[in-house]
């Protein structure tokens, strides 16, 4: 299962990101944790669904990976 | 790129990759947890961060059992194992190829663990060896011993297993068998008083028999003829006699054995001639007796003032030296020294002694003949047969024994009622308690100047 590997290294890249930001104070702890459940159940949308979630828990990091 | 904590700062073996591989393979496929969870402990894994992270798949696993890396990295967060959590588990995804490795790495991991206990024991001791406040020889060879024993067992829950029940009922016919063939010890250990042996069915290994009495009535005599018994048919016997000496216990057992040889219907040997001074015929008799017992297996510790450690540090090389020991006795248990850092009651400090007596039993696997006085409560009753109450202010015995047995003779009380009644040397063994078979008592006699039991009927 490569593509398992690689889904979770990008997920782990994302929340390295993501970390980066809440510690530049950009993004708030609840917005760091509400983009990690929504990794966590990221199987459970389609791409569409996806960045609709992300951009209602952070409209910054939502545009950034759009 | 430094993936993992420091780890622990001495020269103990350690399998970073094995680990690591380990804890991927887990993440990946969280049901092979179920596989692992009795082998592996946290301490299985020497990287402090790789330890959290198994303790955190073990909790994840358990309350939702699903893992997932960013689970993992919300916990490793909060924690100050590591202060990178992505690097690190990026890490093990890239850590393993196939599930096929999980076996080879936990064997490593276990391994390793077993040889770092090992170390760290062979250190505890020097330090202990080397220590000036450490002056007891003794002491120091049996806390080496118990370290060793503990360093030795490997594995997270080695041995409770739970066995299905084809395993379990398959011994059970393999008993049922050896019963109906009439093979030897198929019930359990005989000690060849049929009256005895009638109610116990034979003594059964991991079981603490208490064979309780007050004074003098015959306690050590019967296990001493109960040894001699087991020892003929050629199985090893462990005596740890802690009021006795060897040479006390030695001319009891001769004395037991001369019983039996008469000339012209008498004996051939009485126990004063023998304590004092004995003809040529007595004398090549008892040679011959002698020559008869002197290849019996039974081992006799006398020391006096050993604690429940040096026992079992004892008894434990003698099973490493015997594996098919077949009994143990120790006489008796109030003279076992209990542990002196205690400021429990004395009730529970006795509880205590006997719960790790019959541990030990259970551990080597053979029953133990555990004497004890009765206390004096005996005394002031009409009835001076002994009840389990009379037990009962010493540490509640009888809770942990699997067999109870009180030794009362009518003429210890009312000799001369019992030399009216012919009751004169017989003795009752009552069976206060037995987990796997009847109460009730059973007559031996006791021919008191031979300390020598014998059935009643013979």
């Amino acid at each position: 299962m490569p593509l398992y590997d690689d889904v979770e290294r990008v997920k782990l890249r994302f929340l390295q990101t993501c970390e980066t930001l809440v510690n530049q104070g950009r993004l708030d702890d609840d917005e760091f944790q509400g983009i990690l459940e929504l990794l966590d159940s990221m199987n459970d949308y389609d791409d569409e669904e996806f960045r609709a979630e992300l951009s209602k828990i952070s409209k910054g990091i939502s545009d950034l990976i759009g | 790129m430094n993936l993992t904590s420091p780890t622990p700062n001495y020269d103990l073996p350690i399998d970073l990759n094995a680990e690591r591989q380990v804890l991927g393979i887990l993440i990946k496929h969280p049901t092979q947890v179920d596989k692992i969870i009795d082998r592996l402990r946290p301490t299985h894994f020497m990287d402090l961060a790789h330890r959290r992270i198994y303790e955190i798949i073990l909790e994840l696993y358990h309350k939702q059992g699903r893992i997932s890396y960013t689970q993992i990295y919300n916990r490793l967060r909060a924690d100050t194992v590591t202060d990178n959590p992505a690097e690190l588990l990026i890490g093990l995804t890239e850590s393993f190829v196939s599930l096929g490795e999980l076996e080879p790495s936990i064997f490593q991991l276990i391994y390793k663990e077993g040889i770092r206990r090992l170390v760290k024991a062979s250190d505890t001791i020097k330090s202990m060896a080397l220590d000036p406040d450490f002056d007891d020889l003794e002491e120091i060879q049996a806390r080496a011993q118990e370290l060793i024993f503990s360093a030795s067992q490997s594995g997270a829950n080695q041995g409770d297993d739970a066995k299905n029940l084809l395993e379990v009922l398959n011994k059970c016919y393999l008993n049922l068998v050896q019963r109906r063939e009439g093979l030897e010890d198929s019930y359990g250990l005989s000690v060849r008083y049929p009256s005895i042996d009638g109610m116990t069915t034979g003594f059964k290994k991991k079981d603490l028999i208490i064979l309780a009495a007050r004074p003098s009535m015959g306690k050590t005599a019967l296990a001493l003829n109960m040894v001699s018994n087991v020892a003929k048919r050629d199985i090893p016997v462990l005596i740890f006699s802690l009021e006795m000496d060897d040479e006390q216990l030695g001319d009891r057992i001769v004395l037991a054995e001369l019983f039996s040889h008469k000339a012209d219907g008498e004996h051939a040997v009485t126990s004063h001639e023998y304590q004092t001074k004995l003809s040529d015929e007595q004398f090549f008799l008892t040679q011959q007796v002698f020559n008869e017992l002197y290849h019996l297996p039974i081992s006799i510790v006398d020391k006096r003032g050993l604690t429940v450690t040096e026992i079992r540090a004892k008894a434990r090389k003698f099973k490493a030296e015997h594996p098919n020991l077949g009994l143990i006795v120790i006489d008796y248990l109030q003279l076992v020294k209990p542990p002196g850092d205690s400021n429990r009651s004395w009730s529970l400090i006795v509880g205590e002694m006997v719960r790790e007596l019959r541990d030990l039993a259970g551990e080597l696997d053979v029953p133990l003949i555990l004497l004890s006085q009765l206390n004096r409560g005996v005394e002031s009753r009409e009835s001076k047969r002994p009840m389990m109450s009379d037990l009962r202010d010493s540490g509640n015995i009888e809770e942990f024994a699997d067999v109870v047995m009180f030794l009362y003779r009518d003429d210890y009380y009312y000799p001369e009622m019992a030399q009216e009644k012919g009751t004169e040397g017989l003795v009752e063994i009552i069976f206060a308690k037995q987990r796997k078979g009847p109460t009730g008592t059973v007559k031996l006699r006791f021919i008191k100047e031979y300390t020598r039991f014998i059935e009643e009927y013979s």
